[in-house]
């Protein structure tokens, strides 16, 4: 994708407040139970019609919403995806589908194809059953998940496998980078976990410790530049909350990014373009600037490239100004990952000498 | 010169393989499988919102002349001819065959 001509629209998006990237949760249903998902499954909430949905959508491309995900919960737990999906395609969004691919057919994998999404990514926690099937708590889950990923494939589609870095996880990244190497996807690692939408802190138990994710981050496959940005400036906007991003929840309840736990509207009782034109908590948000941070974000160093989450900071510390010790966390993982050796790859960079 | 090679009574409408948006006047497109992102100008946006697969060429340039209020048809024509002629190079337009319904996965 043109990085240049994206980048441009992602400003302007940042700077006129258009929700280029909506997150629509269809469903808060789902046939896993990931210890470290942002969703209480137990407790799903009631789900929108497929018309109601079809307007969200419809209400969303004309808020200048380019890049659409439909989730869930398990998005293909509703018969009514593709409809959705597919109207999406038709308005010409660019859709990302989330799935655990566990229910992919080799009937629904060709209809998949056939709506020409730009991705479908599907979460794989390891290369073989034991640790993810440990994850999604469900016996079966890896061979089904698998079997979708094939599925999809074989059909076309362009399908891409990610992981958050989970403690469980990182020992397996090698051979989760040689499965996706196999299978012929891309594999990413999200290093940020974050708590339950509902404020539950359950999932930051299965945050990896600094020292792992800072070898995780030197991984080969991972290293970035060789140097960090520098920090932001004080009149900087600290985050894409309230601007670039939003979410909607299956109930139609309106979020200004995807973790941000208050609702700021609900787009089943009044219009999308009347909610995002502004309110206490919008304007607060859209207001806010770097220098308005405070505590140890204040003139911090490494807040160029520490990654810092308002949503977080808010969920898990009470303060949206404030720091969120995740992203400290992983400001520190990150500088670590600098003085670690290159080390190389086992399959990509087999053959080749090791530096350091 | 693509316009050669067109038709007045041509079709042409999206490709599925296309994702687009106009946001505050600005139209972009994205190709699905290479990534690849461009920008139209305000003749282009217009021609991309009008190729539905329901309007012929002709109708189309009669449609923008109008729109532009261009003194003249003609120069429109070859203007129009040449942006479909590239964007169906591109795989970014493509042709509805004669009575075709509409078959693809989104239409």
């Amino acid at each position: 994708m043109s990085a240049t001509m994206l980048d441009r629209l992602a400003d302007r998006a940042m700077k006129e407040c258009i929700p280029l990237s909506a997150l629509f949760e269809l469903t808060g249903r789902c046939n896993l139970d990931c210890c470290h998902c942002y969703l209480d499954i137990a407790h799903p909430p009631w789900e929108m019609t497929t018309e109601q949905a079809i307007g969200v959508v419809d209400q969303l491309v004309d808020a200048g919403t380019f890049f659409l995900t439909l989730t869930g919960g398990e998005l293909f737990l509703r018969k009514d995806a593709l409809v959705v999906a597919a109207h999406a395609r038709r308005r010409g969004l660019a859709l990302r589908l989330f799935t655990n691919a566990t229910r992919i057919t080799e009937e629904l994998a060709q209809e998949i194809a056939r709506i020409k999404p730009l991705a479908v990514e599907v979460s794989v926690y390891a290369s073989s059953s034991a640790v993810h099937n440990a994850v999604t708590k469900r016996p079966k889950a890896f061979r089904r998940t698998l079997r979708g990923i094939v599925l999809l494939k074989r059909a076309g589609v362009n399908v891409g496998i990610k992981s958050p870095l989970l403690a469980p996880v990182i020992g397996e990244m090698d051979r989760l980078f040689e499965l996706a190497d196999r299978l012929g996807t891309p594999m990413v690692f999200d290093p940020y976990v974050t708590p339950r939408h509902d404020g539950g802190l359950q999932p930051i138990n299965y945050r990896a410790q600094v020292a792992d994710m800072a070898v995780a981050l030197a991984h080969p496959r991972l290293r970035g530049s060789a140097k960090l940005p520098a920090p932001p400036r004080p009149d900087d906007i600290p985050c894409a909350v309230a601007r670039r991003t939003v979410r909607i929840s299956p109930t139609g309840d309106v979020f200004p990014c995807s973790t941000y736990p208050r609702s700021i509207g609900n787009v089943l009782k009044q219009p999308f373009s009347g909610i995002w034109a502004g309110g206490p908590v919008l304007d607060r948000l859209r207001n806010l600037r770097i220098k308005d941070l405070h505590g140890d974000c204040a003139g911090c160093s490494q807040g160029g490239y520490c990654g810092r989450c308002t949503a977080v900071a808010l969920i898990e510390h009470g303060d949206e100004l404030g720091p969120a010790r995740e992203s400290c966390r992983l400001a520190e993982a990150k500088e670590r990952a600098l003085e670690l050796p290159i080390v190389a790859s086992p399959r990509r960079e087999s053959g080749k000498e090791a530096h350091g | 010169m693509a316009e050669l090679m067109i038709r007045g009574d041509q079709v042409p409408e999206r490709s599925p393989s296309m994702a687009w948006q106009t946001i505050h006047g600005e139209t972009v497109l994205l190709q699905i499988d290479g990534k690849k992102l461009m920008g139209l100008n305000e003749v282009g946006a217009c021609v991309w919102d009008l190729a539905d697969g329901t309007l012929s060429i002709g109708e189309i340039i009669h449609i923008v002349a109008a729109k532009f209020q261009t003194p003249s048809e003609e120069a429109v024509a070859v203007d129009v001819q040449t942006f479909v002629g590239e964007l169906i190079a591109l795989g970014a337009l493509v042709w509805r065959e004669a009575g075709e319904n509409q078959q693809s996965g989104i239409r």
